[in-house]
């Protein structure tokens, strides 16, 4: 699900880059800290949508660094169990298949598949079969999240096609 | 007297069994109530009988025949021991009278058990012999009669009573307890004998003491025993030792050497007490077999009808050789044993097809019920069913694992096998796997189906509150036994207990008891008993850390062994170290690198850095994809890839042979972009330097040189390649052979002159710096090397040459140097720390020999460095301050006269150059004075500062504005000389009006500031103006630096005003007597030179700032240009036109280069 949330992220400032430019070093530096991290508490950060304040630098004793709490709003994405999500396949193997949803990894198992549903390890590329419907690289596949592990700094999900309305999805 | 009858019998103390080990009774015999001398005879006929039974186990192997032998006589004993019983109350009976002896035996031994022995039996007979004989009636009627007497006989039992109160604490206890034994029974003897010989051994003793029991001298040892329990180990009872080394002597397997010991009394009991095993096997249950090659092996009870023999069926997975046969033949040929041998066929289960194909149809034939019989054993539904005997089997802490027991089930996996069993078999540790919180499922009783969070945990019971159904909420007592955990698909547990112990990963299937999950770490699926797992914490679940060790990071196995921790076992580290081995360490064996992956840079094949995150690929073999986790020594690098399977992603790779998945973003790095940071490393880092000594020695190679010493002394080369430290190799000029000679016995020489000189990089260094300057000057980088042979300071001869060393450091040597007086003197040259002249002299002075290589360099961007040239070139003190002098001298000389400061800053080729869009600003700094006057304004120009890369800018761009910020620093408006230095270098604002132009600013005679800008210091900035207006004018109307002079000898010169600005000396040397007259350049003196008239050879050292050139006045003269791109050329004049003059090309040129006369100076001597 995505959310738009305020956060903050502190940049520590060389003192060669103090001048007039700072606050262009400042705005860049927290593009490129955090779009595209992920916190295990607001999920992946997608993009800064704001900055909202970039704070006053304190220079840090001995350093000579200067330290900035900058407060940006941006927009996070965090799974949640039971979320229906669409994602795409990225590997399929015997023991269920990898879709990517946006920047989440999501896996299904081959237990969490229609019991219809069979690995084929001689096609190529490897895919999950069924009378109508084929599971494989590439493939877009709408899933629910049964159970996100959350570390520190990643967040992966596994996914089940198991129920209605589940699984491939036919243009 | 077989293992299986004294295991199973409880006490081998007991009556039955003990004769059967005793060779000779003891004192322990007449303690049998009436001793009876048939019955002693009985005795000891069946201890005959005993011997002959042992000496058939001796002939006879066969186990089960000696049990049965063993059984017999058990049972004999029984029978007899009956009889016994019957007896006694026959012979009480009869010795009425003999009742009597008791007592007196009684009173003999009145602290002696009989004592209450026979009281309880006399007590006893009274109540039990009513239909005895009318004479016993009668008896007893006598008796009766005596009641009156009652209290005599109560007080005598009392009396009894009271005297055996010290026995009788507990009653029951008191016989077992005197049974033991005490210090003066025999004591017990400990033999160590031959592991597995026991048997045959105590069976050795047993006969050797009965056949010497009627000899002379009787073996005194009372009975021989051994346990299974303790092997290797006999025990002989005995008062002596003597006696048991009697006993033992002369018996083979017998380690008589290791001592007797005598087992100490406290310990005889407990060594012959047996342990009560509660053998309770039902079918189904799960057992592991003992013995031979199945070992270890699960195997389930099927059967259980001979439990009562010792025997039970059993099923376990057969380990069936199927090699070829031939092979298995060979190995039968080899005495290697029968089927299996030392080696250990793999489980499989047993098919007929291949069984036949391997040892035949004859060796497997079909049973009943579809079963085969192979090799003696039977085989139903590939299982091997065998009769076992309980000792045979381990049925305790058998714990069979999910893998094990799956096997049985088939490969169908979970589905068919009844999970109940192996549930039973794990049952009794269940409750202990409980903690409060748990989600438990009640599966069986009358809650079954409920579900419940864990409460309070007592021994067996637990307390669960319930979730959902009509209870919802309720607290409920259910038995601990009766509960599993419950998980949902997709929670993230962790396993606590099995081989798979600290693996966490989500839940991606339950079915009852069994949970599938998938690992985190690799991609593998495990099935774990939900009892082994539990719920793994939200947040850092993944990261399974040992201690301080965590996954991926860097350990030391030895100190030149790096490896990276894969996954955490237990208490052990799983590491793959920097050769791509997969070891398991324990974390006391290795060194933890913290924080390396924060640091550890290394470059690809393609010379990019990588950093720890970075996604990098194989450039060579499997082209594997994978995220840097960790890098050592910049060489080895691992990464990780969760698609590949081994070593849980983790593959070790060489840097040089990985290359970035994704191209380098330029503006990724901040810190590529900070000028100050860059400023640290010129030449893009230190360590990109060559080292000073080859780089030294790269720098003689196209040198004509003639060798001095050795075979080829006198033949004359060019060096083509430098070997080593101080070797070259010569191509000689006589027979086109190239030789290796040591540069030592090698000389310069010119081609023109003749003449030789040393090739000393350090000091010719300095001579070679001027000349590299004036020679490759004007060609830039190309013509580089050339510069260097065309010396045009060779062809002045030998007094030039060493001139063009000495005072290059005199002269910064005797100088006060303007920079120093400025506040600069403590100031660390740039150009030191950068890393040139500081770090490396040779480097320094080479670098100036080489000039035009670094012109190239420096000049990328705004194509031509003159200004680097001239510095080089024209500056002897730089290389005298390479060459050890003070380094401001080089500073000086640099910053005070160089036009292509800008250019010639070694980064700023190189990077992008902060300064450039500050050029049209007053406030341009030059790097060096930056450091000065730090009032200056912002030397930083707009945001595209950053971008603009072209340092050429600064070098071509019309500076007059640095007047205004050189206007600032103090040191440039003092009167040193060194201010001065500018002042004969006509060329210099032609080439780049650069800070240089600037410093030169207070050069007298020039107009008056054209930017009019109010300095600071309020010294006209007349240079400024000059530099623009030398800039408009192009090439025509140079000017030279006061002290031109310092750098050429052998020109001529002619003496006019000084041309210093703020020169303290008087503007006319000597009032003008030289004025106007031409004298030739002798040598130099510090600031002085000497020149030698031209007229009368008069030698007169002259003040360099009166000294001005004497143009060529004719065709054909041999000139010298003092200043602008060609300075330090030498050329000849072809003719003149307008101040200009044409000169004839020299080697490298296309035309000859057109010349301002101002610029060119004759040569003196030719």
């Amino acid at each position: 699900m995505f959310f738009l949330r305020q956060l903050t992220h502190t940049i520590l400032l060389h003192p060669s880059y103090f001048g007039a430019q700072l606050e262009d070093y400042l705005r860049q530096k927290l593009y490129e800290d955090v779009e595209g991290t992920c916190s295990g508490k607001y999920g992946y950060i997608i993009s800064v949508v704001t900055i909202n304040d970039i704070g006053e630098g304190k220079i840090m004793p001995g350093t000579g660094q200067a330290r900035f709490k900058c407060s940006y709003t941006a927009i996070v994405m965090k799974p949640f169990k039971g979320e229906v999500v669409d994602g795409k396949v990225v590997n399929v193997n015997k023991m269920g298949f990898f879709a990517m949803v946006g920047p989440l990894q999501v896996f299904v198992s081959s237990h969490l598949v229609h019991a219809d549903m069979k690995f084929d390890p001689n096609a190529s590329p490897q895919c999950y079969r069924s009378n109508d419907e084929v599971i494989q690289r590439d493939t877009c596949v709408r899933m629910e999240i049964v159970g996100c592990r959350i570390e520190a700094n990643d967040i992966f999900a596994i996914g089940t096609i198991k129920k209605d309305f589940m699984g491939q999805i036919q243009d | 007297m077989s293992d299986d009858e004294r295991s199973s019998s409880p006490d081998i103390k007991s009556d039955d069994e003990a004769p059967s080990h005793t060779a000779v009774r003891g004192k322990k015999r007449p303690r049998i109530a009436d001793p009876d001398e048939e019955d002693d005879e009985e005795q000891q006929d069946q201890g005959g009988n005993q011997d002959d039974d042992d000496e058939d186990d001796e002939d006879d192997d066969d186990e089960d025949e000696d049990d049965d032998d063993d059984d017999d006589d058990g049972d004999r004993r029984r029978k007899r021991s009956k009889h016994h019983k019957k007896k006694r109350p026959a012979n009480r009976f009869l010795d009425v009278e003999a009742v009597v002896d008791d007592d007196e035996e009684e009173e003999d031994e009145d602290d002696n058990y009989e004592d209450v022995r026979e009281f309880i039996e006399e007590g006893a007979p009274e109540a039990g012999e009513g239909e005895q004989g009318h004479h016993r009636r009668l008896h007893r009627e006598m008796r009766r009669e005596e009641e009156p007497n009652i209290e005599e006989i109560l007080a005598g039992i009392k009396e009894r009573h009271a005297r055996q109160a010290k026995y009788n604490a507990d009653s029951d206890q008191v016989p077992q307890r005197l049974l033991m034994p005490g210090v003066d029974d025999p004591s017990l003897w400990q033999v160590r004998v031959k592991t597995g010989r026991e048997r045959a051994i105590t069976a050795s003793i047993f006969r050797k003491v009965f056949h010497s029991t009627y000899s002379g001298n009787p073996i005194e040892v009372m009975s021989v025993f051994y346990r299974d329990s303790l092997p290797g180990l006999i025990y002989l009872e005995a008062r002596q030792s003597a006696a048991v080394h009697a006993a033992v002597a002369g018996i083979v397997g017998v380690y008589l050497s290791r001592g007797v010991q005598l087992v100490p009394i406290e310990e005889m009991a407990p060594l012959l007490r047996i342990k009560k095993k509660e053998i309770n096997l039902t079918p189904g249950m799960w057992v592991r077999l003992k013995r031979g090659k199945y070992t270890g092996d699960l195997a389930q009870v099927i059967d259980v009808d001979q439990l009562t023999s010792g025997v039970v069926g059993v099923k376990f997975i057969p380990r069936i050789d199927l090699t070829p046969r031939e092979k298995k033949q060979e190995r039968l040929a080899n005495g290697k044993g029968s089927l299996g041998g030392t080696f250990r066929p793999t489980q499989r289960l047993f098919n007929y097809e291949d069984v036949r194909k391997i040892y035949g149809r004859g060796q497997v034939r079909p049973g009943a019920q579809g079963a085969y019989v192979f090799d003696g054993d039977e085989y139903l539904d590939g299982f091997c069913v065998k009769d076992l005997k309980i000792n045979l089997l381990t049925t305790e802490d058998v714990q069979p694992t999910l893998e094990e027991v799956s096997r049985f089930a088939g490969d169908d996996g979970a589905g068919k096998f009844d999970l109940s069993t192996i549930a039973d078999a794990n049952r009794h540790v269940s409750s202990a796997f409980l903690t409060v919180g748990d989600q438990v499922e009640v599966y069986e009783g009358e809650l079954a189906g409920m579900y419940g969070t864990v409460e309070t945990i007592a021994s067996d019971t637990i307390s669960i509150k319930a979730i959902g159904g009509e209870i919802h909420g309720q607290m409920v007592e259910v038995p601990a036994r009766s509960v599993r955990k419950k998980f949902d698909i997709g929670e993230h547990v962790k396993i606590i207990t099995g081989k798979n112990t600290d693996v966490s990963g989500m839940i991606v299937d339950v079915k009852g008891d069994v949970v599938t999950l998938m690992s985190d770490q690799g991609q593998q699926e495990i099935k774990v008993f939900s009892k082994d797992v539990r719920k793994a914490a939200d947040i850092a679940g993944g990261s399974q850390t040992l201690g301080l060790y965590d996954v991926h990071e860097l350990v030391m196995l030895d100190p030149t062994t790096a490896a990276v921790i894969v996954k955490v076992e237990g208490n052990q580290l799983r590491v793959l170290d920097q050769n791509g081995i997969s070891r398991v360490v324990k974390p006391t064996e290795v060194t933890l690198r913290r924080d390396n992956a924060r640091y550890a840079v290394a470059t690809d094949s393609a010379g990019n850095d990588m950093k720890v995150g970075d996604a990098m690929k194989e450039v060579e073999g499997e082209s594997r994809r994978g995220e840097v986790i960790n890098i050592s020594r910049s060489l080895f690098v691992w990464l990780h890839n969760r698609d590949h399977g081994e070593n849980y992603g983790v593959f070790v790779a060489r840097a040089s042979a990985l290359v970035s998945v994704t191209p380098k973003s330029a503006t990724a790095d901040l810190t590529k972009m900070n000028p100050a940071l860059n400023q640290q490393l010129p030449y893009g880092g230190a360590s990109l330097m060559p080292p000073p000594q080859a780089a030294g020695n790269r720098k003689i190679i196209n040198t004509y040189v003639v060798v001095t010493k050795g075979t080829y002394k006198g033949l004359q080369g060019v060096i083509k390649d430098v070997v080593g430290a101080n070797e070259a190799r010569v191509e000689l000029a006589t027979n086109n052979k190239t030789i290796t000679i040591a540069t030592a016995s090698l000389k310069r020489k010119d081609t023109k002159t003749g003449a030789t000189y040393p090739l000393d990089t350090g000091g010719m260094g300095a001579g070679a710096g001027g000349g590299g300057g004036y020679g490759g000057g004007p060609r830039g980088g190309a013509g580089g090397g050339g510069g260097y042979d065309v010396n045009p300071y060779g062809n002045m001869g030998p007094p030039a040459n060493g001139g063009g060393r000495t005072p290059a450091g005199g002269r910064f040597g005797q100088t006060p140097n303007p920079y120093a007086m400025g506040g600069y003197g403590k100031t660390p040259n740039p150009y030191a720390g950068g890393g040139a002249g500081g770090k490396t002299p040779g480097w320094g002075a080479n670098a100036g020999g080489k000039t035009p290589g670094w012109a190239g360099a420096g000049a990328n961007a705004g194509g031509k460095t003159p200004g680097w040239a001239g510095s080089g070139g024209k500056t002897p003190g730089w290389a005298g301050a390479s060459g050890g002098k003070t380094p401001m001298a080089g500073y000086g000389g640099d910053g005070g006269r160089t036009p292509g400061w800008g250019g010639a800053r070694p980064d700023g080729g190189k990077t992008p150059n902060p300064y450039a869009n500050s050029a049209p600003t007053p406030g341009y700094n030059d790097p060096g004075t930056s450091r000065g006057p730090m009032s200056a304004p912002t030397p930083y120009g707009g945001p595209s500062a950053y971008s603009a890369p072209t340092p050429g800018a600064a070098l071509s761009a019309p500076t007059p504005a640095p007047a205004g910020g050189f206007s600032a620093p103090t040191p440039y408006s003092a009167p040193t000389p060194g201010m001065a230095l500018s002042a004969p270098t006509p060329g210099i604002a032609l080439s780049a009006p650069t800070p240089g132009g600037a410093l030169s600013a207070p050069t007298p005679g020039v107009g008056p500031t054209p930017f009019g800008a109010p300095t600071p210091f309020g010294a006209p900035t007349p240079y400024g103006g000059h530099a623009a207006a030398s800039m408009s004018h192009g090439g025509s109307q140079g000017h030279l630096q006061w002290d031109w002079a310092l750098d050429f000898r052998n020109v001529i010169v002619t003496v006019g005003p000084s041309q210093r600005a703020n020169s303290r000396n008087p503007r006319h040397f000597q009032r003008g007597f030289y004025d106007g007259k031409q004298l030739g350049i002798e040598a130099l003196a510090g600031e002085m030179v000497q020149c030698r008239s031209m007229e009368d050879q008069h030698q007169v050292d002259i003040p360099a700032e009166y000294l001005l050139p004497v143009a060529p006045d004719r065709e054909g003269q041999v000139v010298i240009v003092i200043g602008g791109e060609h300075k330090g050329q030498q050329r000849t004049t072809q003719y003149k036109s307008d101040n200009q003059w044409m000169t004839e090309p020299e080697a490298g040129d296309i035309v000859g280069a057109v010349l301002d006369e101002n610029q060119l100076a004759r040569i003196w001597r030719e």
